[in-house]
């Protein structure tokens, strides 16, 4: 590849074309930028050229996760402090399941969680502590002043919009960050007019929206009928792709013709691809698993879907803790546990492990303090992602030394985050294979005023 | 040629450029006379206002109403059918389903968490049988605002409550209580919807304590929050326009802030369940919640507006003081405004239209603040509300053309008001031994269904824009903010799209909509087929009348001459049996956009 190609690429197309799973050993493929359709067909048939691939796979879990019970401080002195301000939702030194960070530093995971355990102890799994969003860093006296704070701080919506959009200083951005991420990359690295990069199980959501690009929603449906041969079929088929096809004044007329038209046109070419492909690895029969399924089947149809980058977004909700933590929260753990195991299952399966990275959000992390018996809206929490790619065995970001630092408390024990959503997501887009320019700032507006251009190393290392 | 009559010229191609971008998307109707022209206005406007006031108009209901119209007009045909509306008795949803347990011979109890689905029967068979229509669509629009659904703890469960009830049934309460208030007060119903145990559960109020600041335990957050933000007032100051406020440095208001949730949090503490003793009782779902002073915390709170609620006083007097409160906020009245607009008219209201019913909402006429009445026919009679269709009569021509005025008096229909009203414009009869329509919850379909909200935000967001030609259209300077809303679209992904259109091709290909019930323990088998009747569409002399019809029953009037010439052609030479011919055209006109978006 010529040095000009690969600056162009870079720069126009923000793909980095080295690194990891992403390894792109054959050069003359992409000789000429003119016809990259033409080049990612001749990808397509040939599979052997085809090995840079990567997904994303983002579980939101909806509601806000009270994460501070996920990961818990297992030092002796940490512990009795997570102790005197949980209350009554402490969970028991004895039952969590042990980690320690690379400094030895002993941690506890939540106990419905042994796979995601076994997962970071291999590396394959790490931590990100006391995240939020953040329009900059914000220190106590900042947030007393009202400086620069995301809008709507504890709001389910707000901070949801913000998790994805990482622009929390409006609530008017309509795009998410993956979405703008698909505005830039999409036509470059996928070679499929119908389904695009992004993929969302179930239902629409914010994170994947692009300005121009919309999610692709999965379980796909076939339109019954359509295109078959009896007399009513052929019929009902020409009548559709007229109505569809013709030009409409009023915009929500169009905006229905469009959508159905990719509809139509993505459920047949989805299903054709995904069909065909079979995977041996058993997934729970919950909510997620069957999420995480359709996501792993999608993964294994990479190449007949002719896509080479890919990010799912899957969603558990009943998060909002108000009432019954301890109960609600342990079936859901398990839920997220057993089906991240099966999917790492599949992932190895498919011999993906390397190329797919799945990453946890919520909407904020809850009150320490207890309401009764639940707790209630507040700011940074912990999430936490799985892959073989990562840096694993690693708890990211500052986990509070105290649970009852005054510093960081900003009321009923609401923490202040010390890390952004934008260095997280930075992390993820750069190994995704956006470059550190002026494409990670369309991606994350807000990105500079947490980590500097140019820097290959990720703003907190993860990978 | 003068400078004046240039710019008449210029005029004058204006338009007639208008004129004919509006054929482009017209329907035309060949009329004969004056007094034919009155009687197709009368009906689409009669198509029109059903669509918005009910679960969708019958042949039989567009005739009665449109003739009426012909004769006193308009407005007053429109109002004379509301005070008759508001005249009927209100059909509950509980009586209904006991009674349809008991006819299907269902123990409750050995049915278990199974009967849940008569939920759905009940809602649907009310929604395509009552008489009080618009009613049973503002409770519609009322659940939508003051959410609950199905996710609530115990809300499917088959055991019974301290009232005997099963604990599924507490939701119809709930709803049968919305259905009580659809033609009451704002206030009262904000009342009953925060002492609902429902409600209590759901938004976790109930058994909500006072602080203890020793042991760090605070009052639960989660009521306080959403009755501001999403059964009152929303998160910004509005003026009566629905436009919003600005400060001096051009930006929005926060109405609240996390101070003021802290403190309705503690206004919102010491509700119990009813019947019991002391402040953990069984469950009662059934019941208004009490109060249990106990613990409540009855200190000094200060709420909006800077309101300061002293110290030491009842429990109640706390509460019903707070409700006031939020109740008499200035953004109630646009906020309930543009909240039904949308449920009923259309997605985008001016600010006119907003204003007018915003200020029927603070004062009815009797200085009465919150009237539903007077609100609802604020909403359904205002001029705007009929402003999405234009109709125009040339009598040379012989024609008259119903031309729908464009993207911002549109709505795309909820799946659940688009499936009624199509089901209702085909004289439905069900094959269950009752007549009664069995139909299921259909959630999976089309992502909407009573009871199922999948939280309190509803089933989509009024501020929903999908990306595409919707967000691409810039906003007239009638709309109070910058960019148009598509609320329904968010519902409308790749997956409920075809999930939808092929309920509709399997309904109208055998003409009869089909339910698997399930079984029940003792090994029956339950079903419900519904037949659809197409006669007028098949008896229609030719397919040009057969899709006018169709127009007038399902699009009122706004299915425009290319899309009926496209369908024409396609029927006429696909087939000759006119069976055929009618389902083809029902599926094509029922799955047409100009027919999803409604005017």
């Amino acid at each position: 590849m010529s040095d000009r190609t690969m600056s162009l690429l870079s720069r126009r197309h923000a793909l980095k074309l080295a690194g990891g799973c992403a390894a792109m050993s054959a050069a003359p493929v992409l000789s000429t930028l003119t016809g990259l359709r033409a080049t990612n067909a001749a990808w397509a048939a040939n599979p052997t050229a085809n090995n840079d691939y990567k997904a994303l796979v983002c579980i939101y879990l909806f509601g806000g996760n009270d994460s501070f019970n996920m990961l818990v401080p297992m030092e002796d002195s940490e512990h009795a402090d997570y102790q005197q301000v949980r209350g009554n939702l402490a969970l028991d030194k004895e039952d969590l399941l042990p980690i320690t960070d690379q400094s030895g530093r002993k941690f506890g995971l939540h106990p419905s969680m042994p796979d995601i355990q076994n997962l970071y102890n291999n590396g394959d799994a790490a931590f990100v502590a006391n995240i939020g969003t953040l329009v900059r860093p914000t220190t106590k006296s900042d947030f007393n002043l009202g400086l620069h704070l995301p809008k709507g701080l504890f709001s389910h919506p707000d901070q949801t919009r913000h998790w994805q959009t990482s622009v929390p200083q409006t609530r008017a951005e309509r795009s998410g960050w993956a979405g703008r991420m698909a505005d830039i990359l999409n036509d470059t690295v996928n070679d499929n007019p119908a389904i695009g990069m992004n993929i969302a199980i179930d239902q629409m959501n914010l994170l994947q929206t692009g300005r121009q690009v919309l999610p692709y929603v999965v379980r796909p449906e076939r339109l019954a009928g359509y295109g078959k041969t009896s007399r009513m079929n052929q019929i009902y088929t020409s009548v559709t792709d007229q109505l569809l096809a013709r030009s409409y004044g009023n915009a929500m007329e169009q905006q229905f013709a469009n959508i159905k038209r990719s509809a139509i046109d993505a459920a047949s070419n989805y299903s054709d691809a995904v069909d065909s492909v079979q995977l041996q690895t058993q997934f729970p029969s919950t909510q997620l698993g069957g999420q995480l399924q359709l996501a792993a089947e999608t993964i294994a149809a990479r190449d007949n879907l002719n896509h080479r980058r890919q990010v799912f977004f899957a969603l558990v909700g009943g998060w909002d803790f108000h009432d019954e933590v301890i109960n609600a929260q342990a079936g859901l753990l398990q839920q997220v546990n057993d089906g991240i195991a099966s999917f790492q299952a599949a992932m190895a399966e498919l011999g993906t492990t390397d190329c797919v990275t799945t990453f946890t959000a919520s909407d904020f992390g809850r009150t320490l303090t207890s309401n009764g018996n639940g707790t209630d809206h507040a700011w940074g929490g912990n999430v936490f992602a799985v892959g073989g790619d990562l840096n694993g065995g690693n708890i990211f970001g500052d986990y509070p030394g105290s649970l009852i630092d005054d510093n960081l408390d900003i009321g009923r024990r609401r923490l202040l985050p010390t890390t952004s959503v934008d260095e997280y997501s930075a992390e993820l887009a750069m190994w995704f294979g956006v470059e550190n320019d002026n494409n990670l700032e369309a991606i994350l507006p807000n990105i500079r005023t947490f980590y500097g251009g140019g820097a290959t190393a990720g703003p907190l290392g993860m990978f | 040629m003068t400078e004046i009559s240039t710019k008449r010229l210029a005029i004058l191609i204006c338009a007639v450029a208008i004129a004919s971008s509006q054929s482009a998307s017209a329907g035309i109707w060949t009329v004969q006379s004056q007094a034919d022209a009155d009687r197709v206005t009368g009906r689409i406007r009669a198509a029109q206002f059903l669509t918005h006031a009910t679960f969708g108009p019958s042949h039989e209901e567009i005739v009665e109403l449109g003739a009426r119209i012909e004769e006193i007009g308009l407005k007053p045909a429109c109002e004379e059918w509301i005070d008759r509306q508001f005249a009927l008795p209100a059909t509950k949803h509980m009586p209904l389903v006991d009674d349809m347990l008991l006819q299907d011979d269902i123990d409750p109890l050995v049915f278990r968490d199974r009967g849940k689905r008569f939920r759905q029967h009940a809602f649907w068979h009310v929604a395509l049988t009552a008489e009080d229509q618009l009613r049973q669509r503002m409770a519609w629009a009322l659940i939508q605002m003051f959410v609950v659904g199905d996710g609530g703890q115990s809300f499917n469960n088959h055991l019974l409550d301290s009232t005997g009830r099963q604990r599924w049934t507490g939701l119809v309460n709930y709803y049968d209580m919305l259905i009580d208030h659809s033609f009451g007060e704002y206030r009262e119903t904000l009342g009953d919807v925060t002492f609902s145990p429902i409600m209590g559960v759901y938004l976790s109020h109930l058994q909500n304590r006072k602080p203890d600041e020793a042991s760090e335990r605070f009052p639960d957050e989660n009521y306080a929050r959403e009755i501001m933000q999403l059964f009152s007032i929303g998160l910004f100051e509005m003026k009566n326009n629905g436009e919003f406020r600005r400060d001096s440095n051009n930006d929005l208001i926060e109405t609240y802030d996390n101070e003021t949730i802290r403190n309705f949090a503690r206004i919102f503490t010491g509700f119990v369940y009813s019947r019991g003793n002391g402040f953990n009782r069984s469950k009662n779902l059934h019941e208004e919640m009490e109060l249990f002073d106990d613990q409540h915390d009855d200190g000094e709170k200060i709420l909006l507006d800077g309101r300061v609620i002293p110290s030491g006083q009842s429990t109640r007097l706390d509460i019903n003081q707070a409700l006031n409160n939020v109740a008499n906020h200035s953004n109630v009245g646009p906020f309930v405004a543009r909240h039904l607009i949308q449920r009923f008219v259309h997605s985008n209201p001016s600010r006119t239209y907003i204003r007018r019913v915003a200020r029927k909402f603070n004062n009815n006429g009797q200085r009465e603040r919150g009237d539903f009445k007077a609100v609802l026919k604020a909403v359904l009679l205002d001029d705007e509300a009929f402003k999405g269709i234009d109709i125009d009569y040339d009598a040379g021509a012989g024609t008259l053309t119903s031309t729908p005025s464009g993207t911002e008096r549109s709505r795309m229909r909820e799946p659940v008001l688009r499936y009624a009203a199509f089901l209702r414009a085909f004289r439905p009869t069900s094959d269950h031994h009752t007549g009664r329509f069995m139909i299921p919850d259909m959630f999976k379909t089309w992502s909407q269904a009573n009871y199922k909200s999948p939280s309190v935000f509803n089933f989509f967001s009024p501020e929903y824009q999908p990306p595409g030609p919707v967000r691409d259209v810039e906003a007239s300077s009638r709309q109070p903010r910058e960019d148009l809303v598509a609320p329904e679209f968010q519902i409308a992904t790749s997956r409920t799209i075809n999930l939808t259109a092929n309920r509709y091709r399997d309904d109208v290909m055998d003409a009869s909509a089909d339910f698997g019930l399930g079984s029940a323990n003792d090994g029956r088998n339950f079903s419900c087929s519904i037949a659809l009747d197409f006669s007028r569409v098949e008896n229609a002399p030719n397919i040009r009348i057969m899709l006018r019809r169709l127009d007038l029953l399902l699009c009122h009037g706004t299915l425009s001459e290319e899309s009926q010439e496209i369908i024409r052609a396609a029927i006429q030479s696909g087939t000759n049996d006119n069976t055929e011919r009618a389902r083809a055209a029902v599926l094509a006109v029922v799955t047409s956009p100009e027919c999803i978006i409604s005017e």
